[in-house]
């Protein structure tokens, strides 16, 4: 049992490295990106700077938490 | 101001702290004292030599000019290190398995080790590199003019050039590590991103909170646009930028070498995938507000590239500025640093060193002179670099904006990445479509790009910009195929990236990869698969076809029946009633087992491995290797078998000389027998004769006695050499007796009556038995009488008793005759039994009559030539007597 969870946690694990990239090429890409090509202020801050920056520390977050999950799991 | 000697000594005390960091490291390294090295940290500190003078200085400049354009080059390689997993670890992994040394190197070396590649793929990372740094010429030279006042700007950035060429040397070659590796060079860049960091970080908190009065008030009466740029954010520039920043971070010689190269432990890029986004992250926050805070606060003129600089200059923060200015010195000698090496490294390795081999004299002794050619070679490149950079600085004017350069480099590198991503992933990528993609791509980027990047000059003219060489439109370097409107660097990427994936993908489908190359395929594309690689799949990944090529090798190693035997057995093992069994691990471990009987464990798992796994090379070179064993086998084999053989031949020759030997020996005893016997008749002849010729005359009566005594002994003589030539010729062999059917009483009464007179003068009575009905022998007639006239002659002769008798009989038995001829004198001894039937032996009883002694032998031969025997029989009182034996045959039908 011990295995086989072992290996669905290591495909999932890689699942979500690969979603992460996907996000991330979304989010920060046109045609999606140009949604956020808003001239509103948040904070007094421009709208799009905050947006990219906000994506930017999240998908440093999810890196961190599937490279863990990630090494966790290789055995190499 | 800040005084130029301040200036200075602060500059040169960071140069020798750098050093005694890079020192102390690389003595602890070669003490093998590394642990505190291997930290993820300093591998991903050593990764932000990404961020140069370009982000330093340069990212504000961009900023102020177009808005968050600036962004896209560090969101790039963010996106490169979230998917780590693919891209990255699949470099680093056969970085780590094949020693790279660069990515000149894993380029030619997937190509099939092709020098050629390697040659094009330095010259591109050297003419690429130039231009980035010469930015790095240019903005240290420009921070040094804004800090110090005005000098003249060629001669500073000259020797600000020869200075970092000179760090570079010391830094980079002091010793020529086996792996490539400058663990010193590593730890003292790590040191630099943390001063860069620290630094870019003082200056924009600066900028906020201390000139702006706080985060909300920076932006306040800012246009939106100002930030963003003009234009759409995000159009087709933000794509190509952020495309471009990802090639740049695996392309780059500078980041190959740190990512690849330098990496200890593949494990350091999973901290790396998400701290370096980090350290990005932290780089990039303050870009923005600085620029907003120098556009407001800097005279129009002032350079918006230096903000980082001019701003707290202009504020009285003079100690913030010389802070400013180390951090952006800092992040140019970096650069420079791990630049130089990286392409240095390049240039010995693949163009100085096969060069300098092939005319090295034979007798030189290799390691040492090779090892200071080595060193020599990297720093005269280094020289070279530092060289080629400052002339790019000083022809293009030194005065572009800082990121407009950095792009031209990377668009240049970008040109490694077709060939790069099919040396990774792509089987069917071959060395003339790699060949053919990055020479095109070059060519066109150094069109398009690179001479435009000059201005006016005698690369390329104003003219030839605007309308194209020789006036040709469709050329026009900027506008190439009319593909007019487009920004000048998107133009660029399209062209050159187009034609390089295209003639790529192109000639690679059209040519073949050579043996070489074929292996190499293996090595990178399925580096995860390899028993080397490991990790990523499970043991065998086995597909359809694999059992019969394990069919296949097991039939080429172990032969056709034992293979058949092998995979019925495993079949029927698996429930299965016909075929081949199906390809599960247990089958592999059994097929391996046996074939390490073989050809050893070592050769079986491989074997086994490679065609359980798909590895391309395979079948036909594993059917090379099997038959290859089996013919060594075969011949190992035949040889000692030819061995064996001709041992026995040397004992048959032995023996055969022996018998050689002994039938010399018994040919002399013959001759000297021959020769006595013969003499014996002579002398009596010759003496009687000398005799009867004596002048004083003989008496009558005897003068007839010697007469008739010469003349019996004459023909006794001529007896005796008649049966010396029988003799020869029964045992030569030469000799046909006729055979047929022949009455044997009729020749036993033949032969009676021809010894009868002997029978009757020496009064011996002869009886011959009657035999009913008549005996039929296949024999020679007159033979048979010739033996039987011999023993029962020598019967009469040789009886001793008082009133002797000598019998004949005859009789039948089992398909053979036998002829029994006895006397009552008691016959031969035992004793005698076997000499008598030596040549001219005679039995003790020969006094009366002088034989020649070879009756017994001829007639024995006779027998034999006949197909029968002649043996001496004896009875239970001792006696014995000859029976003569011969196969009985039908008679003839009258």
């Amino acid at each position: 049992m011990d295995r086989v969870e072992r290996q669905i946690r290591r495909r999932k694990a890689r699942e979500q490295a690969i979603a992460l990239l996907a996000i991330g090429l979304f989010a920060l890409l046109p045609p999606l990106a140009g949604l956020f090509e808003l001239d509103r202020r948040i904070f007094g801050l421009p709208f799009t700077l905050v947006y990219l920056f906000t994506v930017w520390a999240a998908l440093i977050v999810g890196a961190a938490v599937v490279a863990r999950r990630l090494q966790d799991d290789d055995e190499t | 101001m800040i005084s130029i000697d301040v200036l200075l000594l602060v500059c040169l005390g960071y140069v020798a702290l750098l050093f005694g960091v890079a020192f102390l490291v690389d003595r602890r390294a070669q003490a093998g004292q590394l642990r505190w090295l291997s930290s993820p940290v300093i591998y991903t500190l050593s990764i932000s030599v990404y961020c140069t003078s370009w982000t330093f200085y340069g990212a504000v400049g961009s900023a102020a000019r177009n808005g968050l354009e600036f962004m896209t080059i560090y969101l790039g390689p963010t996106l490169v290190f979230i998917g780590w997993w693919h891209l990255l670890r699949k470099l680093v992994r056969i970085g780590r398995a094949n020693r790279i040394t660069s990515i000149a190197d894993l380029i030619s070396s997937r190509y099939g080790k092709s020098p050629s590649l390697a040659v094009l793929a330095t010259l591109i990372a050297l003419i690429a590199t130039t231009p980035y740094i010469a930015l790095q010429l240019q903005s240290v030279t420009v921070s040094y003019q804004i800090i110090a006042g005005e000098a003249d700007r060629a001669l500073t950035a000259f020797w600000i050039a020869a200075g970092m060429a000179a760090f570079a040397i010391l830094f980079g070659t002091r010793n020529v590590d086996a792996n490539e590796r400058h663990h010193g060079v590593v730890a003292a860049i790590a040191f630099e991103a943390i001063v860069k960091l620290a630094a870019l970080i003082a200056v924009g908190v600066f900028a906020i909170w201390g000139v702006s009065g706080g985060l909300s008030n920076i932006f306040a009466d800012v246009p939106v646009e100002v930030v963003y740029g003009g234009g759409s954010i995000f159009d087709a520039r933000w794509v190509a930028l952020t495309f471009l920043s990802a090639t740049a971070i695996i392309c780059l010689p500078r980041q190959f070498q740190v990512t690849v190269v330098e990496n200890i432990d593949e494990r350091h890029l999973a901290t790396a995938s998400w701290m370096f986004p980090l350290y990005l992250f932290g780089m990039t926050l303050f870009i923005a507000p600085i620029a907003i805070a120098g556009l407001k606060l800097m005279p129009a003129d002032a350079n918006p590239d230096f903000y980082v600089l001019t701003l707290p200059l202009a504020e009285g923060r003079e100690e913030l500025a010389l802070l400013a200015y180390l951090g952006g010195f800092s992040s140019a000698t970096s650069m420079v640093i791990v630049a130089a090496i990286a392409v240095s490294t390049m240039v010995s390795n693949h163009i100085v060193m096969p060069v300098a081999l092939a005319f090295m004299s034979a007798g030189r002794e290799v390691s040492g002179d090779v090892r200071q050619l080595l060193k020599t070679s990297r720093r005269a490149s280094i020289a070279l670099i530092l060289g080629l950079g400052y002339l790019y600085f000083y022809l293009s004017g030194g005065s572009d904006a800082l990121a407009a350069i950095g792009l031209i480099a990377f668009a240049g590198v970008a040109q490694f990445l077709p060939s790069l991503l099919g040396a990774l992933y792509w089987h069917g990528a071959t060395r003339a479509g790699a060949l053919a993609g990055m020479s095109a791509g070059f060519v066109l980027w150094a069109y398009t790009l690179l001479l435009p990047s000059f201005g006016d000059s005698l690369l390329m003219s104003a003219g030839t910009l605007s309308q194209g060489p020789w006036g040709i439109d469709l050329l026009r370097p900027q506008a190439l195929m009319g593909l007019e409107g487009m920004d000048p660097l998107i133009h660029a990427l399209v062209v050159s990236l187009g034609a390089n994936a295209l003639l790529l993908l192109g000639v690679s489908a059209i040519t073949q990869p050579g043996p070489l190359e074929r292996l190499q395929v293996a090595q990178f594309v399925d580096v995860f698969r390899a028993p080397g690689g490991g990790g990523d799949a499970t043991a065998f990944s086995v597909r359809e076809g694999t059992v019969e090529e394990l069919y296949v090798l097991a039939q080429r190693i172990l032969g056709g029946e034992t293979a058949r035997q092998l995979f019925d057995d495993m079949a029927r093992a698996q429930g299965r009633t016909s075929g081949l069994p199906a390809p599960t691990d247990a089958v592999i471990a059994e097929l391996e087992r046996v074939l390490a009987g073989s050809v050893g464990a070592a050769s079986a798992h491989a074997m086994v491995a490679r065609v359980a796994e798909r590895q391309i090379v395979g079948m036909d070179a594993l059917i090379d290797i099997a038959d290859e064993a089996q013919r060594l086998i075969e011949t190992s084999r035949a040889l000692s078998e030819k061995s064996e053989e001709l041992e026995e031949t040397a004992r048959q020759l032995t023996d055969a000389n022996e018998r050689l030997r002994q039938l010399d020996a018994q040919k002399d005893e013959f001759l000297s027998q021959v020769s006595h016997e013969l003499r014996t008749p002579m002398t009596s002849i010759r003496s009687f004769s000398e005799i009867l010729l004596d002048p004083g005359g003989v008496a009558p009566e005897d003068r007839d006695r010697f007469a008739g005594i010469i003349n019996e002994e004459s023909q006794r003589l001529t007896r005796l050499l008649d049966e010396i030539l029988d003799m020869s010729r029964l045992e030569a062999g030469g000799f046909d007796l006729t055979l047929s059917p022949v009455d044997v009483g009729r020749a036993i009464a033949s032969a009676a009556e021809a010894v009868s007179p002997l029978a009757r003068n020496d009064g011996v009575r002869l009886q011959v038995a009657n035999i009913a009905s008549p005996v039929m022998a296949l024999a020679n007639e007159d033979r048979l009488r010739q033996a039987l006239i011999n023993l029962i002659g020598n019967a009469i002769k040789y009886n001793g008793a008082s009133e002797p008798e000598v019998d004949v009989k005859a009789h039948l038995v089992d398909g053979g005759v036998r002829i029994d001829v006895s006397d009552n004198g008691g016959g031969v001894s035992r004793a005698e039994a076997d000499s008598v039937f030596e040549k001219f032996t005679r039995g003790d009883k020969s006094g009366r009559d002088r034989g020649a002694g070879l009756g017994l032998p001829i007639s024995r031969a006779i027998m034999r030539a006949m197909g029968g025997d002649l043996i001496i029989e004896f009875r239970d009182d001792g006696s014995s007597y000859f029976q003569l034996r011969l196969p009985e045959t039908a008679p003839v039908e009258t």
